[in-house]
């Protein structure tokens, strides 16, 4: 369960979230919508633990993120990110990136993982080798190797065509189906719909 | 982490030659500093120490190029209880024909026999013998040392440079040449009277002059240390230099992989662990920097040693604990240049690393 109450945050003197509170149930398939520059990517980056925000309180699991001991350690066994631009490490191969997010997961266990997601054949080559569908799918096979609790994801068929862009979420539908809590940012509309729930955010506020 | 350190550094080809260029040329020039200074105070006191337990100079001296000992000293020295041997050395510097600085060495007879006969045989009045390092830059059969000729009496061998690059000839023809009876005495002692007991019987017999155990005379040889703390001062402006050239090689390296560590932070790495990647990379640059410079170093050395224009003089010596000295500190600016950005720049939200990562 993620509970956040009353989060605000600005860039320099612009209040891009403003008193946002929600609650996303456990295994839910959330779909955050908006314009461009309503502060959804901010604050799914709140949410996901990937940035601070200047006042409000988000607890996950009953854990208060004010007060985590080990945010790494939080980070690593109950998060996944989805990045906008894949943002693969460009002198690691698909197989190391991935395997950078769960290290102590065998060599063979991320080929079954790159394999499922129809990556196996590219696992040995690096980011700039591939297409961009391959990209994506290389940058979620990471955000879910160390099997995480909550998948987050940013915008993840941004740089998509529409064929690409239904696999992703067919994909997403699937991780979410298995009992993962996903929080996915999106401005298309008709993939939103695909979630469970959508919440639409507009100058900062919910709708 | 190994693998991946590497394959950074292979990736960024550019930044990494940079950082190892830098390395390399300052820990070179460190070495070079350090090798050459410690040759000059070596070769120097390895001949001070070559005989004698004792050295007698002139008092308040800056140098003993300076120092004027009366010889008429010897026979009262060798009265002393407890000396077995007391001989002589002028130590001066001239040109010797065409070569612009010569040292010179005049000697008493029972120190001849230290220097390694190449050919021919030691020099008596009016001879001089020439060392191997300047022998083939000299005419034969004679030269001219100042304003005086002397007949070449033979050629000899030394692993001092500043010997095999000099001339021996008598104590008397040196005395000559530099109006003095005597530079230094060295006196040697037959360990049945305590070495104090002897200097102070020594300095008893004129105020003009000096007594000091030979190790007490290296060791608070004020040239010496000039030269050490020379060195030691332009070693560590070398080595600013090196850390500043990494610094900021490594805080534009950071800018641009921001955006890396970002997502390293945000896939659950800590600060420290990426520090520590960073650290790894430049280590990886360090040790290969450390290794490449000693070996510039002693190829830079072989060929001075060996180049006709320096006489031999200048014999550099990198020894063990010099390398190793050097080693650390190489390792230490690479780390200090290293730690300072990869620190700086992780240490902020993941997400603003990854923003400000792709703007970079």
């Amino acid at each position: 369960m993620i509970v956040a109450v009353d989060l605000v945050h600005f860039y320099g003197q612009e209040r891009v979230i403003d008193g946002i509170s929600l609650q996303i149930a456990p295994g839910e398939f959330v779909a955050l919508t908006g314009e461009s520059g309503s502060g959804k990517s901010t604050l799914l980056s709140i949410l996901s633990t990937l940035l601070h925000p200047d006042s409000g309180h988000i607890f996950i699991d009953g854990q208060s993120m004010e007060t985590l001991k080990d945010p790494n350690r939080f980070r690593r066994e109950y998060i996944g990110f989805v990045f906008q631009f894949h943002y693969l490490i460009p002198y690691l191969n698909i197989r190391e990136n991935v395997a950078l997010a769960a290290p102590k997961r065998s060599g063979e266990e991320i080929m079954e993982l790159l394999e499922r997601l129809g990556i196996g054949a590219i696992a040995h080559k690096m980011a700039d080798e591939v297409s961009g569908g391959q990209r994506q799918r290389a940058a979620i096979a990471r955000a879910v190797a160390n099997g995480p609790r909550i998948l987050f994801a940013d915008e993840p068929t941004g740089n998509l065509d529409s064929k690409n862009s239904e696999k992703v979420f067919d994909l997403f539908r699937k991780i979410a189906d298995e009992g993962t809590t996903l929080v996915v940012a999106t401005h298309d509309r008709r993939l939103a719909e695909r979630a469970d729930r959508i919440i639409e955010i507009k100058d900062g506020r919910l709708v | 982490m190994f693998i991946h350190a590497f394959k950074s550094l292979r990736a960024n080809p550019m930044r990494t030659l940079l950082v190892f260029g830098s390395l390399t040329v300052s820990v070179t020039a460190v070495f070079l500093i350090n090798a050459i200074a410690h040759g000059i105070v070596s070769s120097y006191s390895t001949i001070l120490r070559s005989d004698g337990d004792l050295i007698v100079t002139q008092a308040k001296i800056s140098d003993t190029f300076f120092s004027d000992v009366d010889t008429a000293l010897i026979p009262k020295i060798r009265k002393i209880p407890g000396v077995e041997k007391v001989t002589a050395m002028i130590v001066g510097a001239s040109p010797v024909e065409r070569l612009p600085i010569v040292a010179v060495y005049g000697l008493s007879p029972e120190r001849m026999e230290r220097y390694r006969l190449l050919r021919g045989h030691y020099p008596g009045p009016g001879e001089v013998m020439v060392g191997r390092s300047i022998a083939g830059r000299l005419p034969m059969p004679a030269l001219s040392i100042g304003d005086r000729r002397f007949r070449i009496a033979g050629v000899f061998g030394s692993d001092t440079g500043f010997e095999s690059g000099g001339v021996v000839l008598t104590l008397k023809d040196a005395g000559t040449l530099f109006h003095k009876k005597a530079s230094m005495l060295f006196v040697d002692l037959d360990g049945r009277v305590p070495a104090e007991k002897v200097i102070a019987a020594v300095a008893a017999l004129s105020p003009k002059i000096e007594v000091k155990s030979t190790e007490s005379f290296v060791k608070n040889y004020h040239q010496f240390r000039i030269i050490e703390t020379s060195a030691d001062v332009i070693s560590l402006i070398a080595l600013l230099m090196g850390l500043i050239s990494i610094a900021s090689i490594m805080s534009v390296t950071m800018l641009e992989r921001k955006y890396e560590f970002g997502i390293l932070r945000a896939l659950g790495y800590g600060r420290g662990v990426i520090v520590g990647r960073i650290l790894l990379e430049t280590l990886w640059i360090g040790v290969a920097a450390y290794l490449t410079a000693l070996a510039a170093a002693l190829g830079i050395l072989w060929i001075l040693r060996r180049l006709p224009a320096l006489q031999g003089y200048v014999d550099g010596i990198i020894t063990l604990p010099m390398a190793v000295e050097v080693g650390l500190a190489a390792l230490g600016i690479t780390v200090l240049g290293a730690i300072l950005p990869a620190w700086k720049s992780s240490g902020i939200d993941p997400m603003e690393l990854i923003t400000r990562g792709s703007r970079a």
